[in-house]
C-alpha cells in the first residue's frame, strides 16, 4: 500500500517528467512488445496470406527440425565463437584505450586521437564491409601485405574458412574502439582527482594509480557493460556476416542470424526462421540472467 | 560520487533500452506479421466503390462474346486494381494519359492501387490478411498466393475465371489457345484459370516469345587482337581465356557467381546438367548428383588454379550482369550480361580508356562443335497473372476490361502509350518526339515508362525495344537466343503441402551444395570427397525433393 502511495506522490510531484516519458514508453510498447506476439508463428506453419489466426498449428516441429538438422551444431558453434572472440578482444579493447587516453596530458593530442578513433563508427556498415571485402581480395591492400609478410601468394582472405573469424573480430574492434570508449572516458572523468594526489604523496606510480584507483572507480561501469554484453552473447548480428560471407566459408561464417535470414527471406520459411530466432533469444536471456546473478553475488553491482 | 552513480544509472537505462530495441528488431518476420493489421487499413483505401449489381444483370449472360463491344458498358462502372509498380519519374499511374484514354474507350474507370515492387511481397501478404480486397490483383515475379492459384480459389480469395474467359474474354481466349506452351502455363494442374496472364507479342496480335534477355559475352576486341577465333567448345574457351590471362594480363578472365558457376549455368550446361533441378526429357534430375556436375567441378578447379576464373569470385557477388568495374575495365574477359547492357553507359565509360572495348554476345560453350548449350535464360511468353478477387461485384465487366488489354488498343496502350506517343503505319510503329525527345530530358528508354501502361497485363510488344535501342545491343539477343532450353524446367507448381515439405528439405540441401561447390572450385576441398558429398545430400533426402518436382512436372505436362 505504501508503495502505491509513494508512486502516486512521486507522480504528482513529477508530472511533467512522466509526461515526457510517454512517447518512449509508447515506442517500446508498439515496436518492441506488441511484435513479440508474433513469436507464436514459430509454432505454426505461417503464411502471410492466412495470417496468424488462419495458419495451422504444428507444435514444436520447427524446433525439432532445427536441432535434428545438419547445421544446428555448426551454427551454434560459429555464433558462440564469434561472440566469445568479441568478448575476449572487443570488450576489453575500449577499456584499455580509455585508460591509455586518460594518461595523456596534452589536450589537443587527446582530442585529436579521440575524434579519429570515433570516425569508423560513423561509416555505414555496408560501406565498412565493402572496404573490408576490397582490402582482403587477392590484390587488395591487406591481402597483399599478408602475402608479403608470410611470403605466400596473395589470396582472397575472405575465401579462406580459417581467416573469417579474425577478419570479423579485427574489423569490429577497428570500428567500435573509439565509440565504445566514450562511456569509460565519461566514467573516468568522474574519478576524484584528490585520490590521485593522495596516492602520489603515498608514493604510488602511474601503474599503481591505475590499478588501485582508476580501475576500481570504473569497475561498476565495466560490470554493467559486461552483463549487457552477456545478454547479447549469441546475438551476432546478421548484417555484418551477410555482407562478408559467401557460400565458400559457411563452415565458419554461417551464424544463427544469417541462417534465419536465408530461411526467412530467401526461401520464405517464416515459421522455421522464427523458431530458430526464438531459440537464440531464449539463450540470450538465460545468459543475461546468469551473468546478472553472478555479478550480484560477487560484487554489489548488477543490472537489476 | 552520488551524482556519478546517478548519471551512471541513467546511462545504463539508456543502454539497456538500446539493447532491448536491437533484440526486438532482430526478428523482422515477427514485426512485419504483427504490423499487418495496423497498416492494412491504409493499404486498401479506395476499395471498390460498390457498384449496385442489381440493375445490370442484363449483360447477355448466356451468350458467348465473339467480339468486345466498345464501350464495354454504358453505365458508370468503377473497378480497383492492385499492382506492384516502380517508376522513378512519374509517381501516379492514375494520372497517366494512357489510363484516361483507356477509360474513354472502355467506359470503365479503374482505380490503381500501386505498391513499390521492392516491398510488394510483404504488402501482398498484408492485403490478403486485410479482408478488404481490391477487384483485381496483379502478381509480379516475387508475388504468389501461398499454395498456388488453385488454393486461392478454394480459399475463396480468387475467382475461378474459366467460365468468364470462355464467355467474356474472346481475345484472350483465342490467344491462349493459339500457343501450346501458353495454354499450359495459363491453367492450373487441374485445368482451372485463376489468373489472366500477360502475353508477349511483336506488334501483331499473336503470341511471340521475347528473345532471351541475358547471355554470355566476351571481349571480342581481344579475341581479334590475339588472332584467335570466337570460342565454341570448352577447349577453345580454355585457350582463349589462357591467352586473356597471359597476354592481356587480365585479372579475372571469366566471371562466375559466388558458388563458382556462371549464371544460366553456362559452361556447366556443356556437360548436359544444370546447377539445380533440370529436365532430362521429361525426367527431373538434380545436377549435383550427376556425373556431368563432377566433371565441371574438375574443370573449374583446374581453371581456377590456372587463374582463368575470377580469383575473387566468392566476394564479387556476380549476378546476371557482370560487374561494370570488371567487365568494362579490362579486368575481366567474359561473363554474363543482359543485352540491354552490352552497349550500356558503363561500356561507353570503358571505351573512354579503351576505345576498342567491344563486348560481343557469344553462344554457350559445348563439349564438341555442333552441340548447343541447353540452359539459356528463357523468357516465357506468359507471365505476371492478374487475378479477379471474390470481392469484385462486377466480374463480367472486369473480365471484359481485362480482355480489352488483349486488343489492338490494349497492346498499343501497353507498349506504346497514349495516342500522342506513337504513330502507326501499316502495322509499323514509331514513337513520336513525346518519347524520343522528351521535355523531361530523360533518355527515351526511361521516358517510355511515363507513358506506357506497362508490362503486367494484356498483350505487350517487345518489338518496341527496337525503336529505343542501338543495333549493337539488339544483335546480342539473336546470339543469346541461339542457345537451347531443353534442360530448363517449365513453370511447374508444387501444391501447398508439397511446397512446405520441399522447403523444409531443400533449404539445407541448397546450403550444403553451394558451400561444397565453391569449395571444390577453389580447391579447398579435394574432389576425392565427392562421393561423400553425394551421400550426404542423399541422406538429407534429395530424392524426395526430386520426387516432388517430378510429380509437379508430370501434372504440368498433363494439363
Amino acid at each position: 500500500m505504501k508503495v502505491f502511495h509513494n508512486i502516486a506522490q512521486d507522480f504528482r510531484r513529477n508530472k511533467v517528467i512522466y509526461f515526457l516519458c510517454i512517447p518512449i514508453v509508447l515506442w517500446y510498447v508498439i515496436f518492441c512488445y506488441m511484435p513479440m506476439g508474433g513469436i507464436v508463428i514459430a509454432f505454426q506453419n505461417f503464411t502471410p496470406a492466412r495470417g496468424i489466426s488462419g495458419s495451422p498449428w504444428v507444435g514444436a516441429e520447427h524446433f525439432i527440425r532445427f536441432f535434428t538438422g545438419p547445421y544446428a551444431w555448426r551454427l551454434i558453434r560459429n555464433t558462440f565463437m564469434l561472440s566469445l572472440l568479441d568478448l575476449l578482444f572487443n570488450f576489453p579493447a575500449p577499456i584499455i584505450f580509455a585508460l591509455l587516453l586518460n594518461e595523456v596530458y596534452c589536450k589537443t593530442f587527446k582530442k585529436t586521437i579521440q575524434t579519429i578513433s570515433y570516425m569508423p563508427y560513423f561509416i555505414s556498415l555496408v560501406v565498412l564491409c565493402g572496404i573490408v571485402v576490397d582490402f582482403t581480395k587477392s590484390g587488395g591492400v591487406i591481402s597483399s601485405a599478408v602475402a608479403a609478410i608470410t611470403g605466400s601468394t596473395p589470396q582472397n582472405l575472405l575465401g579462406n574458412v580459417r581467416y573469417f573469424r579474425t577478419i570479423y573480430t579485427v574489423s569490429s574492434i577497428w570500428q567500435g574502439l573509439g565509440y565504445g570508449s566514450i562511456i569509460y572516458i565519461a566514467a573516468l572523468s568522474g574519478v576524484d582527482t584528490e585520490m590521485y594526489e593522495a596516492a602520489t604523496i603515498d608514493g604510488a606510480g602511474r601503474w599503481k594509480q591505475t590499478l588501485h584507483i582508476t580501475l576500481p572507480s570504473i569497475s561498476s561501469t565495466i560490470i554493467i557493460m559486461l552483463i549487457m554484453k552477456m545478454g547479447s552473447m549469441l546475438n551476432v548480428g546478421s548484417e555484418k556476416v551477410l555482407l562478408l560471407y559467401s557460400p565458400a566459408i559457411y563452415e565458419t561464417a554461417d551464424v544463427i542470424s544469417s541462417y534465419v535470414y536465408r530461411n526467412g527471406f530467401e526461401t520464405y520459411n517464416y515459421s522455421f526462421s522464427t523458431a530458430v530466432g526464438l531459440f537464440n533469444s531464449v539463450v540470450n536471456t538465460a545468459l543475461l540472467l546468469t551473468a546478472n546473478t553472478v555479478c550480484k553475488k560477487h560484487t554489489e553491482t548488477s543490472l537489476f | 560520487m552520488m551524482k556519478n552513480k546517478k548519471s551512471l544509472s541513467v546511462l545504463c537505462l539508456a543502454l539497456a533500452g538500446a539493447m532491448l530495441s536491437t533484440a526486438c528488431s532482430s526478428s523482422p518476420s515477427q514485426q512485419s506479421s504483427s504490423a499487418a493489421p495496423s497498416t492494412s487499413g491504409s493499404a486498401s483505401v479506395s476499395a471498390s466503390s460498390s457498384v449496385p449489381a442489381s440493375s445490370s444483370e442484363n449483360e447477355a449472360k448466356s451468350d458467348v462474346l465473339d467480339e468486345l463491344p466498345l464501350p464495354l458498358t454504358n453505365e458508370k462502372v468503377s473497378l480497383t486494381l492492385w499492382k506492384p509498380w516502380n517508376n522513378d519519374y512519374t509517381p501516379d499511374l492514375n494520372e497517366f494519359a494512357v489510363v484516361k484514354e483507356m477509360e474513354e474507350k472502355t467506359g470503365v474507370h479503374v482505380e490503381y492501387q500501386t505498391v513499390l515492387t521492392s516491398s510488394a511481397s510483404e504488402k501482398y501478404g498484408m492485403l490478403l490478411a486485410s479482408n478488404d480486397l481490391p477487384d483485381m490483383i496483379c502478381h509480379t515475379s516475387n508475388i504468389a498466393y501461398p499454395g498456388g492459384g488453385e488454393k486461392a480459389i478454394s480459399d475463396k480469395i480468387y475467382v475461378d475465371m474459366t467460365e468468364l474467359v470462355e464467355k467474356y474474354m474472346p481475345n484472350y481466349r483465342k490467344l491462349r489457345l493459339s500457343d501450346e506452351d501458353t495454354r499450359k502455363i495459363t491453367v492450373t494442374d487441374s485445368g482451372a484459370i485463376w489468373g489472366i496472364y500477360m502475353l508477349r507479342s511483336n506488334d501483331a496480335l499473336e503470341i511471340v516469345p521475347e528473345p532471351s534477355w541475358c547471355g554470355l559475352v566476351i571481349r571480342q576486341d581481344w579475341v581479334k587482337d590475339l588472332g584467335m577465333e570466337m570460342p565454341v567448345t570448352l577447349d577453345d574457351w580454355h585457350e582463349v581465356l589462357t591467352a586473356f590471362k597471359t597476354q592481356k594480363n587480365c585479372e579475372a578472365p571469366l566471371m562466375v557467381t559466388n558458388i563458382g558457376i556462371p549464371k544460366a549455368d553456362y559452361f556447366l550446361s556443356a556437360y548436359g546438367v544444370t546447377s539445380e533441378f533440370y529436365n532430362d526429357n521429361g525426367t527431373v534430375k538434380y545436377g549435383p548428383l550427376e556425373e556431368g556436375y563432377r566433371q565441371y567441378l574438375e574443370m573449374a578447379a583446374k581453371w581456377y588454379e590456372e587463374g582463368l576464373i575470377d580469383p575473387n569470385f566468392i566476394s564479387n557477388n556476380v549476378s546476371w550482369n557482370a560487374p561494370a568495374d570488371y567487365i568494362a575495365t579490362g579486368k575481366a574477359g567474359a561473363g554474363t550480361l543482359s543485352w540491354a547492357a552490352t552497349a550500356d553507359t558503363y561500356v561507353e565509360d570503358g571505351r573512354a580508356t579503351d576505345p576498342n572495348l567491344y563486348l560481343a554476345a557469344v553462344q554457350g560453350p559445348v563439349l564438341k562443335k555442333g552441340d548447343v548449350a541447353q540452359s539459356r535464360v528463357t523468357s516465357y511468353c506468359a507471365l505476371t497473372p492478374t487475378a479477379l478477387t471474390t470481392s469484385c461485384k462486377r466480374p463480367e465487366i472486369a473480365a471484359m476490361w481485362m480482355d480489352f488489354m488483349y486488343t489492338k488498343d490494349g497492346m498499343e496502350a501497353n507498349s506504346y502509350g497514349d495516342s500522342s506517343c506513337f504513330t502507326e503505319e501499316n502495322g509499323k510503329y514509331s514513337y513520336t518526339d513525346v518519347v524520343m525527345k522528351p521535355s523531361s530530358g530523360l533518355a527515351p528508354q526511361s521516358e517510355q515508362f511515363s507513358h506506357i501502361f506497362g508490362d503486367n497485363l494484356g498483350l505487350v510488344s517487345w518489338q518496341r525495344f527496337d525503336l529505343l535501342n542501338p543495333a549493337e545491343r539488339l544483335a546480342a539477343r539473336e546470339v543469346y537466343d541461339a542457345d537451347g532450353t531443353s534442360l530448363v524446367l517449365p513453370q511447374i507448381e508444387l501444391t501447398d503441402a508439397e511446397g512446405l515439405e520441399y522447403n523444409s528439405l531443400y533449404t539445407d540441401i541448397q546450403t550444403m551444395v553451394q558451400e561444397k561447390t565453391a569449395a571444390y572450385v577453389m580447391g579447398t576441398e579435394s574432389l576425392d570427397t565427392y562421393d561423400n558429398f553425394i551421400a550426404s545430400i542423399k541422406a538429407m533426402n534429395i530424392d524426395r525433393c526430386i520426387e516432388l518436382k517430378q510429380a509437379a512436372l508430370d501434372r504440368y505436362e498433363a494439363r
